[in-house]
């Protein structure tokens, strides 16, 4: 038999706000335990929210960016659980009325373009931090209250493939928005997965499972993929899949039951008394709307076609916003080639990046000074082995390239007058080659070359060298 | 039917980890909830349906921004004061019964 998966997702993102959702509790990634807090995140009796401007223009933000349409009436629900992360008891989100509805975003798979609806994104708080022990749990709660949307997918998606570039389409937008880091080895961007199969054919879906710990893009897929081999066995020997909520082991690669999924009805959603409806009008919407930069998608088409970049380059360049802006002003601000431009950002520049686990903006290049790099190689002043050298003076301390290489002493030498009187002391030193050349010895020139370059201490322009030698040696 | 109600009750109970001690006590709750029950569901004689649903006994709106707080940090509360209505700390964290 054979089985057809379906997946949806839940993504959650931390929106990167001075202070938490309903107070003016700080937050930063890494303090000290427990220093983050008010009296509203400990859950003293008589304290109340008060909801965050600007966490709810980066929820719209994020919404609007997804294609969703933004709710004009919104408001907020308790989800109740008891939890040591969560003093309350209680969750404050959004159940039946989110901020944002009916969006979707494209992915591309095999060059096909496929598009994923997005269901809804509502605006809640994000729980504490535990980490358990031996025989007992601690609890950081410095993590409590930080403003979050959630993003849910609807169960369009077909495999772990199509999962994961969702995941990253997901992550580049909301990046590109501002709105949040989305680092999900910082735990700004999570991602629970819901997976069910069904037989080829069949309309309903199957009883779905719920997965979590997924904390890398890769776990998400190697932890679907097993998932629906779990299933599939599952079913083929006769078994009944159950509706629960497992967790993916990193260290086996495989899914572990953590326990029978909740319904709703267990959450008791009520209305939150605390906070009252919250009315969107026109004029605000249109206001945030006005603050969203141009998105991936949209420059993505802009460099193939404006810039002739293949796929994969524009699909790379538009990954993360720091790294197209770059670009974009080398090549609208600084005139460069864009393919060569390209070339450099991807290879030596995203590699350094890479290695050294830092953002552009934290690098001494400048779309000034990497154009000026390519500039001074394509008009020989320096050869392309030599641009390795003064790349990495740009990138670690910055500075003009031709100023970089002048310090390293590398800059080629064009001079016509000065090439010329070099070949013209080689050729005299070396009257057996020319005679051999005259004679029809083509290897004579590569040696002949070879010793101005010796001369020149490898500085002169090779091309030059080759013109200017046969000009020489052809007069004689 | 009885037997459904108790098992309901029973279940919200467990959620709301409200401790029931016998079936006496079940009962009584049971009796007491269908009361209520029953006085909230003579809403449904009225007629609604030109009415549109109200989830908030205040029915003012925060129109734009106004009533929003401003997203400016303030002091936190510090890390003894925090822990300061537990004996149960660790490492500057609560130290509870293990979760999982």
């Amino acid at each position: 038999m054979h089985f057809e998966t379906v997946i949806g997702l839940e993504v959650h993102v931390e929106l990167k706000t001075n202070s938490k959702i309903f107070s003016n509790a700080p937050l930063h990634y890494g303090h000290e335990p427990n220093t983050n807090l008010s009296v509203v995140e400990l859950g003293y009796p008589g304290t109340l929210p008060v909801l965050n401007e600007t966490a709810v223009e980066y929820g719209m933000k994020a919404a609007m960016a997804l294609n969703m349409q933004i709710a004009e009436d919104t408001k907020f629900d308790r989800k109740n659980y008891y939890y040591p992360d969560n003093p309350k008891a209680y969750q404050i989100s959004q159940f039946d009325k989110p901020i944002g509805e009916h969006g979707s975003l494209d992915i591309e798979i095999d060059g096909e373009k496929k598009t994923i609806g997005i269901t809804r994104l509502h605006l809640e708080e994000d729980a504490g931090k535990s980490t358990h022990k031996e025989d007992y749990s601690l609890v950081d709660l410095n993590r409590q209250g930080t403003a979050l949307v959630e993003i849910v997918s609807e169960p369009d998606i077909r495999t772990p493939e199509e999962a994961y570039k969702y995941l990253e389409k997901i992550k580049s937008i909301i990046q590109y928005t501002g709105v949040s880091d989305v680092k999900m080895e910082e735990g700004s961007l999570r991602c629970d997965a819901n997976i069910s199969i069904r037989p080829v054919g069949q309309k309903e879906f199957g009883t779905k499972t719920e997965l979590k710990n997924l904390n890398s893009f890769n776990f998400v897929r190697k932890g679907l993929e097993h998932e629906v081999k779990r299933q599939e066995q599952l079913l083929l020997s006769g078994g009944v899949i159950e509706q629960e909520t497992r967790r993916y082991d990193e260290k086996t690669g495989e899914t572990v039951l953590m326990r029978v999924k909740e319904g709703a009805d267990d959450y008791r959603y009520f209305p939150e008394p605390d906070l009252m409806h919250l009315h969107i009008d026109d004029e605000w919407k249109e206001r945030v709307r006005a603050s969203i930069p141009t998105l991936p998608d949209e420059l993505r088409e802009k460099y193939i076609n404006e810039y002739d970049l293949p796929v994969y380059d524009a699909e790379i360049l538009t990954m993360r916003k720091e790294m197209s802006d770059f670009f974009s002003d080398m090549v609208e601000t600084h005139k460069a080639d864009p393919k060569l431009a390209s070339n450099w950002l991807m290879g030596n520049v995203n590699e350094y990046l890479n290695k050294n686990n830092t953002e552009l903006d934290d690098t001494g290049l400048t779309a000034e000074n990497l154009t000026g790099m390519i500039n001074i190689i394509e008009d020989g002043t320096i050869s392309s082995k030599q641009a390795k050298k003064v790349f990495s003076v740009l990138i670690e301390k910055g500075g003009t390239a031709k100023q970089v290489a002048k310090d390293l002493g590398m800059e080629q030498i064009s001079d016509p007058a000065v090439l010329t009187d070099m070949v013209t002391e080689v050729l005299d030193a070396n009257d057996q080659s020319v005679e051999d050349y005259k004679n029809g010895k083509d290897r004579a020139i590569g040696f002949l070359v070879g010793q101005i370059m010796k001369k020149s201490k490898g500085q002169a322009n090779p091309k030059m060298v080759n013109q200017i030698l046969l000009e020489e040696i052809n007069k004689r | 039917m009885e037997e459904l109600d108790l098992k309901k009750i029973q279940r919200v109970a467990e959620l709301s980890k409200i401790e029931i001690k016998d079936e006496e006590e079940l009962k009584n709750l049971s009796t007491k909830i269908k009361s209520i029950v029953a006085h909230s569901e003579r809403l449904n004689d009225l007629d609604l349906s030109d009415v549109e649903p109200m989830t908030h006994a205040m029915q003012l709106q925060q129109e734009t921004s106004d009533s929003l707080r401003k997203d400016k940090a303030g002091e936190p509360v510090s890390q003894e004061d925090a822990l300061s209505n537990t004996e149960f700390t660790e490492e500057g964290q609560f130290k509870v019964p293990r979760m999982i």
